[in-house]
């Protein structure tokens, strides 16, 4: 029988990852990299990533309590951390989302009533262990199967009317390899979140073979699709990928904005991602022994991306935020976890 | 505390009059057996369901003919060994399960000097003979259906599944109504947790009366309020025969004709008995069929509206002309325009359900195409909307369970709203909520999802039956329900050499 044990397979892991980064990742994460400094950035930071992840993973056992292998103040410390993140990430996400909307889906509407919409659904969603693993799983597929059609037009497209491949190989600028370090930071900073990763690793079940690689395959496959992203956008020599899709055709012509199905679908993993937000705010707590739930986080996260915004217009700085505060942090606590782990060991 | 049966039939006879007072249909009738007519015997039975004791013809009279033939000593020593021929003659010991035996359709005979109360089965109630049904036909297969009788469909399973390994598990219900539940499952292929969950949902209530497994349903379910149905219902044998064989459980429930199959996930909705017997592409084609059948039954109303409403610019420029052309003269917003138009669908239904059937079609073709015509004559909807709303209930029609249906069309006003006021998005809001809500669904802890969530699962063998349907030589495994180290439905037997299966490998084949 099916038991309600609160695990999750690899597989879900993998699919959680998948449609958690996508829509996030494509409409705004792979801007800066749409270069060719930026295609080899991609690529080193999903190596860097993968070797991340890889780390992360041996440190399972004291994020899965973390009073017990660092003591009570760095857990309550890291809790802090974590909650920041996710409340900061979560209301830049409400922000960005609902600009969006308004531009492209209903425009009539105001902003804080997206938002709320927004986030009463993210809140609806499944918030069960099992369920959102279940969820990730059959939504994946579809998402991924669309969205990858969608891109393959928006390439054929573009291969039809820009230069080609061609042109990424035979432009004259010059490649710098601390240009390609610096942007190797800036995407390992975009994605320092997989230091959550942890929060999702635990739930899987310990006698699952593939433990480990579900993770790393899915920052792999995350990897491909901001390369193909990226590529696209260069193509075009667009800002924004949907940008891109407005002017791809479908044959038969039956569509004309293609742009709308393609944010529709990538909607989906936007919400996906918010839900996740609130959901792992909770279980974070829950590492310390505090039951918060998911709903202070909504609140907040819907007060930082309504009021909070309207005030200090604060989610301009949330990418250097990462870079200068988040990403640094999060090394360090990895680095933290390892020392802790080991002096675990060295007493036993 | 249950009163034994006294050797004294006045004693016994008094408790029976005292609580039979006021049932005119239930008769008592005082007998006399022995050559000399010394030993007295009352008979108590429901009028109806039992034949003329005076015909000769019937086993009853032949015994009663009998027993009168005999001396007194022989009267009750055949009581006691049973030796009248009757092939269903049970000595029961208490009062109260004679009350219960003869509320049954049985006969009970009490008689003076014996200390049981005998129990003989009979016809029992009147009721329909086995026919087939209406609700779930099929061109390939069995014709069979189900009956209001429990015990006849019983006996239909069994007719399928012809091993001691089929258990069938009666339980009563109702503290009024006694009704008598049946369980069968097969007994090396279930999972007795499965089964204490299902006995134990059983006794949780106490309810007064149970007169068709839906109430059990309700009652029993893991998510009530959920609108999605978590035991799958059949009227056909075959299908429940079926679902015992992939390890679940049966339920049937006397005075109804309909079968609960438990577990339940969503792929059994979209499953019918054909596909099985059909070949396998013509079946996955047809799955597919209905999935999309589905998609078109919640979702097609509200993006209609979404796109008509909001998102004009994403059709080609002369379907947005021929739209706006259609929707000329209309006065109400496309809202309430699909909302009116999917409501009295609905009425059309629901009269063409109650209608006598002679007359439930005319409902359909008034409702359909006259009111439907003079509707878009007189501007008050679209022929767009119509269009709209009779393909997404034609969508609704391909689900092969009506619960299902019910389901979706319920949920299909939710996208309704969602589209008309938030466009795109809205419906986007609904897709996500619904799937998080399938998510968490289960039924008997098995996720509603499943197959489609199963892979990755430890120890999940896939039994190639989701989206598309495997070669029937490749479907090697049963699906997630049966115990698994009983998972192997079939395997090719060796050409040369072979060996007879026996014993436990048996059980493995079906």
């Amino acid at each position: 029988m099916f038991a309600d044990n609160e695990r999750i397979s690899w597989l879900q892991v993998r699919c959680q990852l998948l449609l958690t980064g996508l829509g996030v990742g494509l409409l705004w994460g792979i801007v800066p990299f749409a270069n060719r400094e930026g295609f080899f950035a991609i690529v080193a930071g999903t190596l860097g990533m993968s070797l991340w992840s890889g780390i992360l993973r041996r440190q399972m056992t004291v994020f899965q309590n973390p009073e017990k292998y660092m003591g009570k103040v760095p857990a309550w410390m890291l809790l802090g951390v974590w909650e920041s993140y996710l409340l900061l990430t979560g209301g830049w996400l409400i922000v960005q989302v609902t600009n969006l909307l308004q531009r492209y889906l209903i425009s009539g509407m105001q902003g804080e009533w997206i938002a709320l919409f927004l986030v009463l659904a993210a809140l609806g969603g499944a918030h069960h262990i099992q369920a959102r693993g279940r969820m990730a799983q059959v939504a994946w597929p579809v998402i991924g199967w669309i969205v990858g059609i969608l891109l393959l037009f928006a390439a054929v497209s573009s291969g039809v009317r820009g230069e080609g491949i061609a042109s990424v190989f035979s432009e004259k600028t010059e490649l710098s390899l601390g240009g390609i370090l610096n942007q190797t930071i800036h995407y390992l900073a975009y994605a320092s979140g997989i230091s959550l990763l942890m929060l999702l690793e635990i739930q899987v079940n310990a006698k699952e073979k593939n433990h480990g690689r579900g993770a790393a395959k899915a920052v792999g496959e995350l990897g491909l699709w901001f390369f193909c992203g990226a590529l696209i956008l260069y193509w075009n020599r667009c800002d924004h990928l949907l940008d891109v899709m407005a002017g791809v055709e479908l044959p038969g012509g039956f569509l004309r904005r293609v742009d709308l199905i393609f944010l529709t679908v990538l909607l989906f993993s936007l919400l996906f991602t918010l839900g996740s937000i609130f959901f792992y705010s909770g279980y974070a707590a829950r590492r310390v022994g505090i039951s918060l739930g998911r709903w202070p986080s909504a609140v907040l996260c819907f007060w930082l991306g309504t009021i909070g915004e309207q005030q200090w217009r604060w989610s301009n700085a949330y990418p250097k935020m990462l870079r200068m505060i988040f990403f640094p942090v999060f090394l360090i606590i990895t680095g933290c976890a390892a020392w802790a782990r080991r002096r675990s060991y060295e007493k036993k | 505390m249950e009163k034994k049966v006294s050797v004294l039939l006045q004693e016994n006879a008094s408790w029976f009059r005292k609580q039979c007072e006021g049932c005119a249909d239930i008769k008592l009738q005082t007998m006399y057996f022995g050559k000399d007519s010394e030993v007295e015997a009352l008979a108590i039975y429901v009028e109806n369901t039992v034949p003329n004791l005076i015909l000769e013809e019937s086993s009853l009279g032949r015994m009663m003919i009998r027993l009168s033939q005999m001396k007194v000593d022989e009267v009750y020593e055949a009581l006691e060994k049973n030796s009248l021929g009757l092939s269903e003659a049970q000595p029961l010991e208490t009062l109260e399960d004679g009350m219960r035996a003869m509320l049954a359709g049985n006969l009970i005979l009490l008689v003076d000097g014996f200390d049981k109360i005998l129990k003989i089965g009979s016809k029992g109630y009147p009721g329909r003979s086995v026919d087939q049904t209406d609700t779930e036909k099929v061109l390939r297969g069995s014709n069979e259906g189900f009956t209001e009788s429990v015990k006849k469909n019983t006996a239909l399973i069994r007719k399928r599944i012809r091993s001691t390994g089929l258990k069938v598990e009666e339980v009563m219900a109702g503290t009024r109504s006694h009704t008598q539940m049946v369980l069968l499952y097969m007994d090396d292929l279930v999972y007795p947790e499965l089964l204490e969950q299902m006995r134990r949902g059983l006794q949780k209530f106490q309810v007064d009366g149970v007169l068709d497994s839906g109430i059990v349903e309700q009652l029993t379910e893991e998510s009530w309020i959920s609108p999605f149905p978590q035991y799958q219902t059949t009227e056909r044998p075959d299908l429940a025969a079926m679902a015992v064989l992939d390890g679940r459980v049966v339920l049937l429930c006397d005075n109804s004709p309909v079968a609960l199959l438990l577990p339940s996930v969503l792929q059994d909705f979209m499953n019918v008995t054909e596909d099985r017997y059909n070949r396998f592409e013509i079946t996955s084609f047809e799955r597919l069929i209905r999935y999309g059948a589905v998609l078109f039954s919640f979702l097609l109303s509200g993006l209609y509206l979404a796109v008509i409403d909001f998102h004009t610019m994403i059709l080609p420029t002369n379907l947005i002309l021929s739209f706006a052309a259609a929707r000329q003269g209309v006065p109400f917003p496309s809202l309430l325009e699909v909302l009116f138009m999917e409501l009295a669908f609905e009425m059309i239904r629901e009269a063409g359900i109650r209608m006598p059937g002679a007359l439930s079609g005319t409902i359909g073709i008034v409702g359909g195409l006259i009111i439907g015509d003079a509707a878009v004559s007189a501007n008050l909807v679209s022929p767009m909307a119509v269009v709209v709303v009779a393909l997404s209930a034609l969508s609704a029609f391909a689900i092969p369970n009506e619960e299902c249906t019910s389901a979706f069309r319920l949920i299909k006003y939710g996208f309704i709203l969602l589209g008309g006021t938030l466009g795109m998005y809205g419906i986007l809001l609904g897709c996500y909520l619904l799937l998080g809500h399938l998510a968490k669904l289960t039924s008997f802890q098995i996720p509603y999802l499943v197959p489609f969530t199963a892979k990755g699962v430890a120890g999940y063998q896939d039994e190639r039956n989701r989206l598309l349907r495997a070669p029937m030589r490749w479907m090697n495994y049963r699906p997630i329900y049966a115990r698994r180290e009983q998972r192997i439905r079939l395997r090719e037997k060796r050409k040369t050499g072979e060996r007879e299966t026996s014993g436990k490998e048996e059980n493995h084949v079906c």
